[in-house]
């Protein structure tokens, strides 16, 4: 029982993780961040995907 | 640290030209230069950021900032903008520096002081530059870079008649090692204390600048060589390693053939010395996954552990070695001075499918990402030019394609040698690569034959010095690739794979089911949905499943096709066999081959179209961009499909 429920919610976080990161425009997500009270993200030329590769 | 000369220069803190008060407190300064002068590695220095460096010029092409603390315990911001000969900008990275240095540029506030970075080897071109900034009348350091490159060739520069002859601070640096930093630190210490502290940041005004006619352009070349004749002694010893080693490497013919050896062999040691070091990691992941599957019960925990994030995550990070060795020629060619020689080389090859020579660096830069080559394109002019190179620059075989064609070659092209010393698997490699180049210039020659008809301009590059690569800098390089690429592993494949287990095992089977349990979940349905459209190009429903969070980024597929192939198997079948002994025994050559072609052609993972929109500040070209690339991928894996087949392979 505690296996599965440690896997839903591995799985819930993920999916949590894909939805701010991959789905979600970035333009919406700063606007989510400005609500939040968060700061800005870097201007990363990447950073949707996790690869912050950047030019130069 | 190096002691290294410094000049005590005629300090003005006196009111600056255009300066409506006698100045502001020192927060934030700006590294000006000519490209390739060594404003990066100035800025790492300073500010112990670790941003790219590499010995050929337009690596930056945006500003970037970072902060430090002075001797006297002063913060201040740096800002490191795109190297530029003039104010007259002419490119897009041009511009920026010139916006920023005019304060300009919309959101940033301008720089309260100018630290001018110059290639102590070629004085002459900067010194036009400093001229320039000093009409616009913020205080300014001239930071002479390379200082021990310049004695090493007999150059002797006198930074005391260099100060007085300019009005301005004069220090000696030698960046990569961090010599002269703290010099510099002072001098900037003591322009602030020369500043009074009472005026806001940032709202210096600039001085009358304006884009200066023929007549005063011509002037200020006098006026530098004037200077020039003042502080410069040559004595003897001039750079000839560079011109006896140009004589072979620019030949028209012999540096064509050396620049092809030098990409092959580059391709063979990523199969050949990669190798011990992929079956280490190959095999630390079946131990791991043996362990998790003795350690746990049967149950979701342990499939998740051992068929999602073991075989998916291991999956990819088995590339590793390859991907680090591409990375350690590449910055070794870089750092030597090799790839505008490339460039160089390359430009009439270039020149002739329709793209300037300025977009080789962009085309370069696609193969560790699209994405900063999309980025580095702003060192084009013309519109139309660097367009093409934007729409082409994801031709480029990426890093990220390297996991998909490493697994497909290590499963169906034997580990055999051609004429007994060329590997095979290498030599597929080098095809593939070979056929992204030819693939990007072919497009480029359509796309200017059919939208932008009209003559290439000519392409005017500084070639840099030959230097030998700096070790701390080749090793930097490398861990920072590794650290991008574990970055991925841990964060977006991670989360991919993890999910695609999740889509890939509920529902569960049915009871009396008869078929593999994954066949009645949610991406086994999703993957058959999709089959009949793949299937003419010899796709089967795994990898339909695979090439949707390819999308995301492309090495996800091969984790994906880990994830999905695990699931399918059961716990024995998985502990025996590699992701590549599995495809070999499920797919047919010919699908493996529509697979690679596909992938030379992919469509873009959706950051690489965000940059495309945001560099182009247009949806248009990213839509262009994806409908072009999907559908050269479905017909080159169509071609390839069925011509394989009717071959009988």
């Amino acid at each position: 029982m505690w296996q599965a429920a440690l896997t839903y919610a591995i799985v819930a976080a993920a999916g949590a993780w894909v939805a701010w990161h991959v789905l979600l425009p970035r333009g919406l997500r700063a606007r989510l961040r400005q609500a939040l009270r968060r700061p800005a993200a870097s201007a990363g030329a990447c950073g949707a995907c996790g690869c912050d590769d950047k030019a130069g | 640290m190096t002691a290294l000369d410094t000049a005590t220069p005629p300090l003005s803190g006196r009111p600056l030209a255009g300066s409506p008060r006698s100045g502001p407190s020192l927060a934030r300064i700006a590294l000006v230069g000519n490209p390739n002068c060594g404003k990066t590695a100035l800025f790492n220095a300073l500010t112990g950021s670790r941003q790219k460096v590499a010995n050929y010029p337009g690596v930056t092409v945006e500003r970037k900032l970072g902060s430090l603390v002075t001797p006297a315990g002063r913060r201040v911001q740096v800002l490191d903008l795109p190297g530029t000969y003039s104010l007259r900008a002419r490119s897009p990275d041009e511009a920026i520096t010139r916006d920023v240095v005019l304060g300009r540029q919309v959101g940033e506030d301008a720089p309260d002081a100018i630290v001018c970075v110059a290639d102590a080897t070629n004085l002459r071109q900067v010194l036009r530059l400093v001229l320039e900034l000093k009409q616009v009348g913020r205080p300014m350091i001239l930071a002479v870079n390379m200082f021990d490159i310049a004695r090493h060739r007999g150059l002797e520069i006198d930074l005391e008649a260099l100060a007085r002859a300019l009005g301005i601070p004069v220090v000696a640096s030698v960046a990569v090692r961090k010599g002269g930093t703290v010099e510099l630190m002072r001098r900037i210490d003591a322009l602030a204390e020369a500043m009074p502290a009472s005026v806001e940041t940032g709202s210096i005004t600039t001085g009358d600048w304006t884009e200066p006619a023929a007549d005063e352009v011509r002037q200020a070349h006098r006026e530098a060589d004037r200077i020039l004749d003042l502080v410069v002694r040559t004595s003897g010893r001039p750079a000839i390693w560079t011109t006896r080693l140009d004589r072979v490497l620019l030949h028209p013919v012999a540096g064509i053939v050396i620049l092809l050896v030098v990409l092959f062999l580059m391709f063979q040691a990523v199969f050949t010395w990669a190798t011990p070091a992929m079956d280490v990691i190959k095999d630390g992941f079946a131990w791991l996954s043996a362990m998790v599957n003795e350690s746990l019960p049967p149950g979701m925990l342990r499939s998740l552990i051992a068929d999602g994030i073991i075989a998916g995550v291991g999956s990819v990070l088995v590339f590793l070695p390859q991907i680090l060795i591409l990375f350690l020629f590449i910055i070794l060619l870089e750092d030597f001075g090799y790839m505008a020689r490339a460039a160089f080389l390359m430009d009439r090859l270039m020149g002739g499918a329709g793209l300037h020579g300025r977009a080789f660096i962009p085309l370069l830069s696609s193969f560790a990402c699209a994405i900063p080559g999309v980025m580095a394109t702003r060192v084009i002019e013309n519109r139309h030019d660097r367009l093409t190179t934007i729409l082409v620059a994801p031709l480029m075989t990426c890093s990220a394609r390297i996991p998909v064609y490493t697994l497909i070659i290590s499963a169906f092209v034997p580990h055999a040698t051609v004429a007994g010393v060329i590997d095979l698997q290498g030599l597929v490699m080098f095809g593939l690569y070979a056929t992204g180049i030819v693939s990007a210039l072919a497009v480029a020659l359509v796309l200017k034959r059919v939208f932008w008809r009209g003559a290439v301009e000519p392409f005017l590059l500084e070639l840099p010095n030959y230097k030998l690569p700096d070790p701390k800098n080749v090793l930097l390089g490398v861990l920072e690739r590794a650290r991008i690429f574990l970055r991925r592993a841990g964060t977006i494949i991670l989360a991919m794979m993890i999910l695609i287990w999740f889509l890939s095992s509920v529902p569960g089977a049915p009871d009396g089911a008869t078929d593999p349990a994954i066949n009645y979940s949610i991406a086994g349905r999703v993957g058959h949905a999709m089959a009949p459209l793949l299937e003419p190009i010899g796709f089967n429903w795994q990898i339909s499943i695979a090439l949707v969070p390819g999308l995301a980024a492309r090495e996800v597929a091969v984790a994906a096709l880990g994830t999905v192939y695990a699931v399918s198997a059961g716990d024995d079948e998985a502990l025996r066999s590699t992701l590549a002994t599995t495809l070999a025994a499920h797919w047919s050559l010919p699908t493996a081959c529509a697979l690679l072609a596909w992938y030379i052609f992919a469509p873009q993972c959706a950051s690489t179209l965000g940059v495309v929109r945001r560099e182009t500040n247009s949806l248009r070209w990213p839509l262009f961009l994806f409908a072009y690339m999907i559908a050269l991928a479905y017909l080159a894996a169509f071609a390839t499909f069925h011509i394989t087949t009717a071959l009988g392979l």
